[in-house]
This record gives C-alpha cells, structure tokens and sequence, in this order.
C-alpha cells in the first residue's frame, strides 16, 4: 500500500484545488496561499514527476502562450489511484487525531 | 512581452528537455507576477533561487545534492589551515616564497602603472599631445615663439595649443631663501591640459604680457611647504628674485607637471612676437596641444605638416627641416624609460613564475607525503574532484598569506625603490601602492592557488591510471617526480634569462664607469649659486659677485683650483647652439653643426682636468680682450669644422646671433655631456664677460686635496657666505653627479642583481627539493645497490646524473630563450652586445655550479644510506 509523504500530500491537494489550471506557479501560489510554505518551482515539479511515474497524476502540455516567451504549460490532473490513496491516508489521520485536545478539531 | 532575462536564457538549454517548456515557462510568469506585485529585486532574488533549484533537479549536467560547495569550501580552508599549522616549516616556506615574489611584483607594478598605463592627470589626457619641430636629422626640436604663435592662430584641428618653458627663481626671505623650479607658461597652459585650480584663479589672457606677468600659480606641495596650506595666499604678495608677485591660484594635489617634473610655481611667459627672444630660431619653448575632440593626429599633423611647408618658404634661413612631430603626451614623455620600465617588469614576472614553480613543487612533494590521507578521504567516498577543491582550498590559504606578507614587503620597498629613479622621471608624487595593485595581487593570488591544487590533483590522476596496485618503490610517485623535474628544468631556465640580464647590465655599468669621460671627477664638489634680484642689475655686478664666490671658495683650506661655469658636464642639462667657422661659408644657418656652449669663470679646464691637445687654455686676460674674444673648443667639434686642418687662430659664430667672431685658441679634449654613452663631444668654451648677457645661476667647481665630501661643507659655507640671501643647491661631489647621471642603469641593474640572486636560490632549492625527494624515495634501491657491491662513487653518479641532467636541459633552454630575450634590454646596454657570448656562458656556468652544490646534499645523503637499515623499513 502506497502512501503519500508530507510534501506529496500538500503538491496533490493543490493540484485538486486548483482544479483544470493546475500548472506550476498556480499549484506553487496554492500552497504558498493556504499552507504558507514557499516551495520552488523545482520541488514542485520534482514532486510532480514522482507521483507521473507512480501513476497518481496524469499531465498532459497545453498550446503554447505568448507570456510565457511561446512556451507550453504542463497541466496537472490527480488520478482515480491518487485520489484514493489521499482519501485513505486523509481519513485515517482524521481518525487519529479525533478526541484529541491538541487543537486540530475535526472538519 | 520583455524578452527573459539573462540568467533564464543562459539556463534553458541546461534543463531536461521534457520539462523545458513547463519549467521556463513558469519561471518567466513567476518572475513577471513578483516584478508588478513586489519588487524587481525580490523578483530577482527569487528568480535566482527557482533558476538553482530548477537545475538542481532537472538540470541536464546534476548538481551534487546536499553539498553546500561554498561552505564545504570554507571547511576546507579551516582544515587547509589546520594542515598547515601541522606542517609549519612546509607553510613558512612556501609562504615566504611567494611573498619574495609577490612583494616585489606589487612594488615594480605599483612604480610601472602611473609611469606608463595610467592616464596622466588632466583633463581627456589622450587628446594632448608634444608639437615639436623637425630637426635636419628628423629628430623632435624644441620651438621658437613666432613659430608657436603662427600653429596658434592657423592650425584648425587643435582645440588649444600652449607653450612652456622652463624657469628658475628665488624665493625670497631673510631666513630660509629658497631656489625653485618652475615653467613659464602661455595663459592657457592649465586650460590646454584641461587642470582647474584648487584654490584662486587660473592665469589670464591680459596676464600672459610683457610687465604685466607679475602673477603666480603655486603647486599643492609648494604652498603646502612653504605657506602651511594658508588659503590666504591667494591675492597676497610674495617675494621672487625680491621682485613682488602676486599669488592669483594653487593647483590641485593631484597635478603633475610632465614637462617639468620638478616644477613648483608657474608665471605667465608674456611673450609677444616681435621680441628679440621670441623667433624663430630662439627655440626654447615646448610646445603641447590639445587636438580637437574626434579629429584623428594624423590628419591634425598633416594640417601642422602643411603649416610648416608655408612656414618655410616664408623663412627658408630659420628652419633645419620642414614638417612637425605630434606625439601623445604620455608615451612622449616616457619614450626614454619605457624600455627599463617593461625590462624590470618582464623581470620580476620571471621571478613570479619561478617562485610559483617552487611552491607547486613543494606541494607536489607534500602530497606524496599525504597519499594515504587522499586515500583514506576517496575510500570514504569523496570526489575526485572534492580532493582538488581540497587542495585549491589549501593553496588559496597558502597564497592568500604569501600575497599579504608580499604586500607589507612591497610598501617597506616602494620608498627605497622611488628614491632611486632618476630625478627627471616625472609622476613619482602619482606612485602609490593603489587599491587597484592589491585587487590585481589578489587575483594572482587565487590564480596561483588555483596552479597548486590543480597540478598535484592533475599529477595524482593520471597516475592512478597506472593503476594502483603497482605500489612497488620503482612505480611508485612517477608521476610526481617527472612533473616536478619538469618545473625544476623551467626554473632553471628562468632563472638563467634573469642571471644573463643581469650579467648584461652589470657588464654595461662597469663598462660605462670605464669609459674616458674626458674630466677627472675624482676630489672635485661642486654646488649651484646664484646672483640675482636687484641688487645684481647688470653683467657687472653678476660677474664681479661670481668672482667674489670663486676668491671665496678658493681660500678653503685644501681647495686647489676653482671656476665657475654655466653647465656641468653629466649634470642634466645641455646648452646647444649652432656654429659657423668664418672661412665655411655656411648655406643654410640651421644646418649649422651644434656644439655645447659652455660660459665660463676662472680655470674650468685645469679644475676639471680637461687636457688641452693643442694651442692654450683660457686665462683671465681672455675675459677682457674682447676684440678677439678668444674661445677653445673640443677636438671632435674642431674635426667636424676642419676635418685635417688645424683650427687654431680660425674663427667661430653662432649664426643669428649678436655674439661677436671668436678666435679658437686651444683644442680641449672630448668630455661626456649628455650621459656616459653619448659619445657626442662637440663643445666650445669661452670667457662668460663677452656672453650678451651673464646667466645669473652659475656651477663652482673646485678641485680638493683630500676628501671631497669633508671639504663640501666648507666650501659651501664659504659660498653662503659671500651673499646669505642666495640659496645654493645640488652642493655634492662630481663623482656624485656622474653616478646620478647613471641612475636609471643602475636601478635596472640593482634590481635585476637582486631578482637574479632569488630566482638562482629558487632554482637551486627546487633541484635540491627533486632530488632530496627523489632520493628518500630510492632508499630501499639504493640500499639494494649499495649491499650488491655499488660503491659510493656508483651513488653519487646516480644522483648527480639525474640533478645535473635536470640542471643542463634547463640551461639549454634558458640559453635558448636568452637568445631571444636579452635583446629586449639593448637600450639598457652599454658595450656589450645582448648576445655576448661571455656573459651567457658565464651565467650559464654560474648557475651550473649552484645545481651541483643543490645535487651534492641528496647525494651525500644517498651515499651514507646504510643498506641493512633501508632494507629493514
């Protein structure tokens, strides 16, 4: 059974949250928004990569725009597989973290 | 859309081409988000972190994860220093090596750069330039005003032109008098270089007239000298020659007079061109312009070219030559110590490289010593090239210090060393040890550092390609002693190119000092004086005040014979004028033949010891028998007059004068004027009373039984005190002003003894280094062939071989490279040809028997290798 690291779990969910924009600077801006931590785009991708090979992600290149100097972005896409295993690791850390007084609560 | 920036240019084609696009792509729209959102430097400083983590993880050539290469580098320095501290003899060695070289580099180059690369202190100096005439030989002549005044008003590719000519005045006070050099200048000279005043006013037009030039421009160090940086002095009254002047301005701290290096105080020259002492032939103006902004000089000397032409047929009598020379300021007035200069600096750039060569050889040997460490460190997983930045670490360490105590070294050695240039040489006050040297040093440093991390790193490599099991003694640090006999053989030869120069120049100096210079300086002192002011109006009182210095002189104790006389031979200075003989009918006056024109009082001839070969010397009757104004002149000047004829009771002119016909009463040997190689002797000596006018600065020579330097102060007090208020200046022995004439040569040669001797003891302790290495490592072989019977006699043959061998390649290339390179000194020679075969061979032998003392300590140690004892190890 496969499960996710930290970082893995923070680049997925903001693949999820930014939904069919999901490319670089937006998956970066989404972590660096909501879970304040400032990766570069390298890890990212990095990180990005890693789960392609494992099969939790998909991407597929988009037409090439002209802000970018005619270069194509890489959208992202989280897969069935990955989304289950999320889900798994998710629940079972809610689970363990319930009854606790240590401030997480429950959502 | 702005194009990306650089850096993600640059980084681009470096990251995997899969997620090229994706990557850049998103690094350009994060970089222009962060520039409208924050800041361009926020924008950059993340730009710059994305560009290193984007090729850290898909770079196409990886960057080692988790290495910190620049505090992994700091690391390496603490334990590059930690190993030197283990090995202190090793760091002191090789530190003091390299400042021995690095500290006369920074001094030579600290001395080189004002004189000949940095760009003079004016304004746009690369626009300014020397206009001199054209002499009959082609060779650049002074001017005369009219001509000056004439580029001025007609020449259109010259945005100003000045004119300069040397002064000399008194400083007048009852305590302290005081000589100073000066120029009389056009009102435009310091606009023409483009200097504004520090303080005051530049010279005016109105100034720049005859009884109107009663106003003077001090130099920084003058007014600092004398008037304690008073800014009041500008307006007030000084007193020259006890003539009042007015102080209009003080020159900035930073200004340098080229032309008249020891010029401290400035006077307009109110000049206009109908005086006497302003024509054409009066040539005793320098003349410098400023060429306009965007005309090239060849065009500007083709317009002054086309002038002169006009100039000529207008006074065909009055010009040698049609045409001008326009030469860059700068290069101008260093054209005589451009040669010594570029010399001294190839010297110590030799010294430099031999100096590296040693410390490479040094860490070279060291890091046979460290094999098994390196070991240690690659089975524990690092790098190969770790251990080179290990090593480059360790070297800069090594460096770094060399360079620094280099540094003090050089500023203990740069006041020594600007003492001994020669007195014209201008911009001294400009050479410091600048900020610029010590980057440069710096940059030597690493580079250095560099060569010592790298070579052993390079040497060990390639050896392990032998593979490393083959450890047996014979195998064993092949690679190191071949490189290591490689840099022995380089600084041999090095050190024989810097032993030949200095072979050659020494040669040439004693040579030069040999030579018959034609007057016996040995027990004569001689000072300058003068008698001016008001109190000297006229010939008259000036001569009778010269007379009165020469009773006064020759009633010292011990002083022999006195004269007064205008210029000393070797003294710096040449006063040249043109000579017709009465039955040579001359066709153009300017072509005249020059001679030196020496103005005397009392018995020069006899005082100096300048032997008469024919008729007789001048006597005290001469100077009043002015209907044949007798004159003697030099043999060579008599032979270019009359060749084969004799010249007594023939007469003498100089054309365009109002100086009478001078009969020729004796022929006087040839003396050395200008310098101890000018072999041109063509003088004439005649009584000062029928001169139009008596100079009012004038030479006592006298001649002393004894010491000359105890007598010299005697004799100046004597001179003092004829006239307290008149300063005398340059009091010292003649033997003095024939050395000081030599200063340059001897610097050079000073510095290239000293050079020599370093880059022999280098080379030295390098072959004694190889073999001493070389033999430590032959101990179990030599052990070996002591015990099968090699007597001490076969051990010394088998290191000597080696050392020696090492040594005569070295030579051989050094005598190769001599061949090329010594010309380079030729200006520096003096009867000695750059190739003689003396001297090379002679510093080839020299260096020879150096290496053989270097061979004989490893052999004698070979030799006592006891073969029980080195079989045992």
């Amino acid at each position: 059974m496969d499960t996710f690291g930290e970082l893995e779990q923070l680049v997925l969910l903001a693949v999820m949250q930014a939904g069919t924009e999901a490319y670089g600077v937006v998956v970066q801006a989404a972590i660096r928004r909501k879970a304040r931590r400032d990766l570069t785009l390298g890890t990212i991708y990095k990180t990005l990569s890693r789960l392609e090979i494992k099969g939790f992600v998909t991407s597929e290149l988009g037409e090439p725009t002209a802000e970018r100097g005619g270069r194509a972005k890489r959208y992202y896409r989280v897969t069935a597989a990955g989304r289950r295993v999320l889900q798994a690791q998710l629940s079972a850390l809610r689970a363990m973290a319930s009854g606790l007084d240590v401030g997480l609560g429950t959502p | 859309m702005r194009p990306a920036p650089r850096l993600v240019r640059f980084i681009e084609p470096l990251i995997q081409p899969d997620f090229r696009g994706a990557i850049i792509g998103d690094l350009v729209e994060r970089f222009e988000t962060d520039r409208v959102h924050r800041s361009a430097l926020a924008a950059h400083i993340r730009l710059w972190r994305e560009a290193f983590m984007a090729l850290r993880h898909f770079g196409r050539f990886p960057i080692p994860q988790r290495v910190n290469p620049v505090r992994s580098f700091f690391s390496d320095v603490r334990y590059g220093l930690r190993v030197l501290r283990r090995t202190p003899s090793f760091a002191i060695v090789c530190i003091v090596t390299l400042a021995l070289a690095i500290g006369p580099t920074a001094a030579i180059l600290s001395v080189v750069d004002p004189l000949l690369f940095r760009p003079l202190p004016y304004g746009q100096p690369d626009r300014l330039a020397f206009i001199w005439e054209r002499g009959g030989n082609g060779s650049p002549i002074t001017t005369g005003y009219s001509t000056f005044e004439d580029i001025q008003n007609r020449a259109t590719t010259l945005a100003s032109i000045a004119a300069v000519a040397s002064w000399q005045t008194t400083l007048s006070s009852a305590e302290n008098p005081e000589r100073l050099d000066g120029a009389r200048v056009t009102w435009n000279y310091f606009r023409t270089l483009a200097v504004p005043m520090a303080l005051g006013r530049d010279f005016t037009r109105e100034e720049d007239a005859q009884n109107k030039n009663t106003v003077v421009i001090l130099s920084h160090t003058l007014w600092e000298r004398r008037f304690s940086a008073d800014s009041s002095i500008v307006g007030r009254t000084i007193s020259l020659n006890e003539a009042p002047r007015t102080v209009v301005g003080v020159l900035p701290q930073q200004y340098d007079d080229v032309i008249n290096p020891s010029a401290e105080i400035f006077t307009p020259l109110g000049y206009v061109a109908t005086l006497p002492w302003a024509c054409r032939t009066c040539r005793h103006l320098t003349a410098v312009a400023r060429v306009r902004d965007g005309v090239p000089f060849d065009r500007s000397l083709a317009e002054l070219n086309q002038l002169s032409s006009q100039m000529v047929s207008a006074f065909p009598k009055e010009y040698p030559a049609v045409g001008f020379l326009l030469k860059p300021l700068q290069q101008d007035v260093m054209r005589d110590a451009r040669p010594a200069l570029l010399a001294i600096l190839g010297a110590v750039a030799l010294v430099l490289l031999i100096a590296v060569a040693n410390v490479v050889n040094l860490h070279l040997a060291q890091s046979i010593r460290r094999e098994t460490e390196f070991a240690v460190r690659a089975a524990l997983g690092a790098s190969g090239g770790r251990l080179v930045q290990q090593l480059v670490a360790e070297g800069l360490s090594v460096a770094l210090a060399g360079a620094g105590l280099g540094l003090l070294l050089a500023r203990v050695m740069l006041p020594g060393l600007v003492s001994r240039l020669p007195a014209a040489l201008p911009r001294r006050s400009a050479i410091h040890l600048e900020s610029g040297i010590v980057l440069i040093l710096a940059l030597v440093a690493v580079a250095i550092a560099l060569v010592i991390g790298l070579v052993p790193a390079f040497v060990a490599r390639r050896r392990t390609l032998y593979s490393s099991e083959m450890r047996s003694a014979a195998r064993h640090g092949t690679g190191h002693s071949r490189a290591r006999a490689t840099l022995v053989v380089g600084e041999v030869a090095l050190a024989l190119l810097l032993l030949c120069g200095a072979g050659l120049l020494s040669v040439s100096l004693v040579r030069l000092f040999d030579i018959d210079r034609g007057f016996d300086a040995r027990n004569v002192v001689t000072m300058s004086f003068q008698s001016s002011g008001p109190r000297y109006p006229d010939n008259a009182t000036v001569l009778a005040a010269r007379r009165r210095v020469l009773a006064a002189a020759a009633s010292v104790p011990g002083v022999t014979d006195v004269a007064a006389v205008t210029l000393l031979p070797l003294g710096g200075g040449l006063d040249r004028y043109g000579i017709q003989a009465q039955d040579k009918p001359l066709d153009h006056p300017e072509r005249a033949p020059v001679a030196t024109g020496y103005r005397v009082v009392g018995d020069y001839l006899k005082t100096m010891r300048i032997r008469i070969l024919s008729g007789r010397d001048l006597t005290d009757a001469d100077a009043r028998d002015t209907a044949t104004s007798p004159v003697v002149v030099s043999a060579s000047l008599a032979r270019t007059l009359w060749p084969g004829e004799n010249p007594i009771d023939k007469r003498i002119k100089i054309p365009n004068s109002k100086t009478p016909w001078s009969t020729i009463v004796g022929v006087a040997a040839d003396v050395r004027q200008r310098s101890l190689n000018d072999d041109d002797g063509r003088a004439f000596y005649y009584p000062e009373d029928y001169w139009i006018f008596a100079l009012s600065d004038a030479v006592l020579v006298a001649r002393v039984d004894g010491s000359p330097s105890a007598a010299l102060r005697a004799v100046r007090r004597a001179v003092a005190s004829v006239d307290p208020s008149q300063p005398i200046v340059n009091a010292r022995t003649m033997d003095d002003v024939v050395s000081r004439s030599t200063a340059q040569r001897q610097l050079a040669l000073l510095l290239f003894v000293a050079f020599a001797l370093l880059a022999v003891l280098l080379a030295g302790a390098g072959v004694y280094g190889v073999l001493a290495g070389s033999v430590s490592e032959r101990t179990k072989e030599i052990g070996v062939r002591t015990a099968l019977g090699a007597t001490a006699r076969d051990t010394y043959a088998l290191v000597l071989r080696r050392g020696l061998a090492m040594a005569v390649l070295g030579l051989g290339l050094g005598l190769a490279g001599a061949f090329v390179t010594t010309r380079y000194l030729q200006s520096l020679l003096f009867g000695v040809a750059p190739n003689d075969p003396t001297v090379l061979l002679g510093s080839a032998g020299l260096l020879l028997i150096v290496s053989f003392i270097a061979c004989l300590i490893p052999a004698r140690r070979a030799v006592r290798i006891e073969p029980m004892i080195a079989l045992r190890e």
